[in-house]
């Protein structure tokens, strides 16, 4: 393994993601390479930054829910109760508008049932038109 | 109680179960809101916007067990939703307010450096590619495990660890951190 694998693992035992077998592999190597012993240093100092940092923001997101919840009761009383089966078969996240969208199989069945009048009407056409040019 | 038994409970008509959903996703959808925008200004209302919409919508989910990726996927829509209306000029979303990161309004000498720090910081954060920071703000707004993380993003663990390993690097590189310049091959 080189440092730059190394640093995987630290950032790792970071987050407390290590097994017991690799913070003891890495442990080894920290004793004999100065400069991963700096990256671990500078690592730590920067993730406490970054926590402080990201602290003021979960209070942001806190306050996002705490808004979010005072809307709930608007929301409760659009959500009907039951749904048709075809609705609950819309894939997750395909529907963010509000309505419900004609899902392909009820599209497929309104184009198939007007395919037989379309027909019709082009024959129909065909025969008026030739009527026409046999008749002039 | 699993996301899944809150989502079944939640369209049963339970209170409790929408507001835990609400609070234990709330900040990992503003984490994918300030990733995806880049900048920590109308986070919050995008984040409120992106539950409200998930709330809504909540019966149409097929898969309870899938709420987080799901709700994720909303709030990634929202935010290019909101990116594609400011580009064409007109902001769709109502309530979004000219709000600024949430800074105590008044604060003396050295809390003043501490935040000005933490806006450089963070501001290198905001810079950085969007799969290092999405995964560094998913990972700091919600102590996620990696686990969990690549739930969210739907990646490997090694790949939460190779990103986030990355991410920090670049952080103290862009930083004028030095460690690191003159370690073993």
């Amino acid at each position: 393994m080189n440092c730059q694998q190394y640093e995987n693992l630290l950032s790792a035992r970071l987050d407390g993601e290590l097994s017991p077998e690799e913070e003891a592999h890495l442990q080894a190597h920290l004793e004999s390479c100065v400069a991963c012993q700096a990256v671990a240093a500078a690592m730590e100092e920067q993730d406490e930054r970054l926590r402080g940092a990201f602290r003021l923001r979960r209070s942001a997101a806190a306050s996002a829910a705490q808004k979010t919840l005072t809307e709930l009761p608007k929301i409760k009383l659009k959500v009907p109760d039951t749904f048709s089966s075809e609705s609950q078969k819309i894939q997750a996240g395909g529907e963010i508008k509000g309505s419900f969208p004609v899902s392909s199989k009820q599209a497929a069945g309104q184009i198939k049932g007007r395919v037989p009048l379309v027909l019709n009407g082009c024959l129909w056409g065909w025969r008026l038109q030739r009527g026409f040019w046999l008749r002039y | 109680m699993t996301d899944a038994q809150l989502v079944r409970e939640a369209l049963q008509g339970g209170d409790g179960a929408y507001e835990q959903l609400v609070r234990r996703w709330s900040p990992r959808v503003m984490a994918v809101c300030h990733a995806r925008l880049g900048r920590a200004d109308c986070v919050e209302d995008l984040t409120q916007e992106s539950l409200l919409r998930a709330l809504r919508s909540l019966a149409s989910l097929s898969e309870p067990e899938k709420f987080g990726p799901w709700v994720c996927g909303i709030a990634t829509r929202v935010c290019l939703d909101w990116l594609k209306s400011r580009r064409r000029g007109d902001v769709e979303f109502s309530a979004l307010s000219d709000q600024q990161p949430s800074w105590p309004a008044k604060e003396s000498g050295n809390d003043v450096d501490r935040l000005e720090e933490i806006d450089r910081l963070m501001s290198e954060v905001e810079k950085l590619p969007l799969p290092h920071r999405e995964v560094l703000m998913l990972y700091y707004y919600d102590d996620l495990t990696y686990a969990q993380l690549g739930e969210v993003l739907n990646v490997s663990a090694a790949t939460i660890n190779a990103r986030l390993t990355q991410a920090r690097q670049m952080l103290r590189q862009r930083l004028g951190a030095t460690q690191g310049d003159h370690r073993q091959p």
